[in-house]
């Protein structure tokens, strides 16, 4: 059925964009707590993995069902105690069936019930979207987060054990470090270069200097840039020149999607939008503000730094916690201290814009 | 006189020791998002350290009643989450119709007391078994972990976004996750114990 496909389309939009363009432990350095401390082994890490799970479509629920109505100062502290209704539950069948993974995951299972995933994605999308659209977020966003957390639990165990789902397959492991935090964040480090590297590769295309465009309007289809169109010949004191004699500067490169342009950001941020009012729930960014033609970010610009020196950052000021850049009670929005970084267009998913009447 | 001491070697060993950050990852997130604005810095840390000691201690004296100690692994976390929530409830109820607080103060006294740094505390403490004392210094010393853990990244990432050197993949947020990493490897190292086999 037609609407079935476009349906499939729309998810699988969503579902690159936020578990892998948009990674929100990658790119938007959320949620990292648990991950850095917990996901020392395959099973701690699918025991995180669920109960973050859990409590994102409890959260959803609640968010969209109940919580729109109070102010954000109450919101907050709502958001964790739905948490904790999906954390209890998974503590106590540990508790009382597997206490040597409990005593594993240890007090980071407890500290998924604040976790800023949670609280940020409840904030900026399920108190304000559709049910059906904040269903694709969160979906998309627990796989993006389940899959690096796996990821990170696999080379943990791995190279700090040596063991594989509990298993011995190797007596040479050389690094029990790892099993500390500092293994977590070296891990996570090299997940997110790896990862920049494949949407650098397949995924952004070279434009300007300091901006980057993902276009997600072909579904999920990788945008290759068109080929720059070629100029006329410019005209030369004699017409019956060949083409050849043009100019070499008469007509731009097609770029080429494999490099990145120097100083990219690369951080490629958090298209949602900021809350028009602070104790109101944002619009959202399906509303018809959006474009839905993907979204934009500007360079990141180090303060003091060169401008060629952008690097990728967490979206500080367009996420820091969905909860801390609004608008003061004059009316005022808080003015972004590294002004480049603020998403500049929302609605990234293909249609998504259009869906609103 | 010894209480004193107790708590001021708790704060101690929270922030240089073992700096809960880094030796932890307790408030990872908060302190990178923090340590790129840094402008509300101190009244974060502020709000953490009392959310923490606020927390703590009356995690701790619940502890004492027998009826409490005596739960399980999730029951305790549901009565210790339910204590930071009701702790940051009053809070914001006394800030917003006592003293007229923006909601944007509101809201960064929300982001300080609902984060995994506050509610770690009290969880560490039942494990360790520690005095009031030492949950009050933890208390206190977790603010100042903080201010310590976002300067230490921010002047990392000053110097890293100007460092030509780079590869071009780890540019950004992967450069900065192993920063944080080598901060924590080398705060990690007063603890003691062994890195690589």
């Amino acid at each position: 059925m037609p609407s079935d496909n476009k349906a499939a389309e729309r998810f699988s939009a969503v579902m690159l964009n936020r578990a892998f363009l948009q990674n929100p432990v990658l790119v938007q350095a959320l949620g990292l707590c648990p991950i850095a401390g917990g996901a020392v082994s395959l099973k701690a890490g699918l025991v995180l993995s669920a109960a973050l799970t859990a409590g994102m479509m409890l959260n959803l629920l609640a968010a969209h069902f109940l919580l729109k109505r109070l102010p954000r100062w109450l919101r907050m502290p709502a958001y964790v105690l739905v948490a904790l209704a999906a954390v209890c539950p998974a503590g106590y069948i540990l508790e009382t069936r597997a206490e040597s993974l409990l005593s594993q995951v240890g007090i980071y299972l407890a500290l998924l019930a604040v976790s800023s995933l949670i609280s940020v994605r409840s904030e900026k999308t399920f108190v304000s979207c559709p049910l059906k659209r904040s269903f694709y977020v969160a979906a998309a966003e627990s796989t993006g987060y389940s899959a690096v957390v796996i990821a990170v639990a696999f080379v943990r165990e791995l190279a700090g054990s040596g063991t594989l789902w509990g298993r011995t397959v190797t007596s040479v492991y050389f690094a029990p470090g790892l099993l500390l935090p500092f293994g977590g964040f070296l891990a996570l480090g090299f997940l997110a270069a790896l990862h920049r590297g494949t949407v650098a590769r397949h995924f952004v295309l070279r434009g300007a200097l300091k901006d980057i465009t993902f276009d997600l309007s072909a579904a999920a289809e990788p945008v290759i840039p068109p080929p720059a169109p070629v100029q006329p010949p410019l005209p030369t004191a004699e017409p019956e020149a060949p083409p050849e004699a043009v100019p070499e500067t008469a007509a731009e490169p097609a770029p080429a999607r494999e490099e990145l342009p120097e100083g990219e950001p690369g951080g490629y941020g958090e298209p949602e939008q900021e809350a028009a009012a602070p104790d109101e729930p944002p619009e959202c960014p399906d509303g018809p503000g959006g474009s839905g033609r993907g979204f934009k970010v500007k360079a990141w610009e180090p303060p003091g730094g060169d401008e060629t020196e952008t690097a990728a950052l967490p979206a500080a000021e367009t996420d820091n916690a969905a909860l801390s850049e609004e608008s003061d009670a004059d009316g005022s929005a808080a003015a972004p201290e590294h002004a480049g970084r603020e998403a500049t267009d929302a609605a990234p998913e293909p249609g998504e814009g259009g869906e609103t009447p | 006189m010894s209480w004193f001491f107790d708590l001021l070697s708790a704060a101690v060993y929270a922030v240089f020791i073992q700096n809960l950050l880094f030796s932890g990852g307790f408030g990872s997130t908060e302190a990178i998002r923090t340590a790129l604005t840094p402008r509300r810095l101190i009244l974060f840390a502020g709000f953490i350290s009392y959310f923490s000691i606020l927390t703590s201690a009356a995690c701790r004296l619940l502890d004492d009643i027998p009826a409490v100690g005596a739960l399980g692994w999730a029951a305790h976390t549901a009565v210790f989450t339910g204590v930071l929530t009701a702790v940051y409830l009053l809070t914001a109820c006394a800030l917003r119709f006592g003293l007229k607080a923006s909601r944007r103060f509101l809201t960064t006294a929300g982001i300080a007391a609902l984060n995994s740094l506050v509610l770690a505390l009290p969880l560490m403490n039942r494990g360790a078994a520690g005095s009031l004392a030492d949950s009050v210094g933890t208390g206190l010393g977790s603010g100042l972990a903080f201010i310590l853990a976002v300067a230490l990244i921010n002047a990392g990432l000053k110097t890293l976004a100007k460092n030509k050197h780079v590869p071009r993949a780890f540019r950004g947020t992967p450069v900065m996750f192993v920063y944080v990493a080598l901060l924590a490897l080398a705060l990690s190292g007063f603890s003691g114990g062994r890195f690589f086999s």
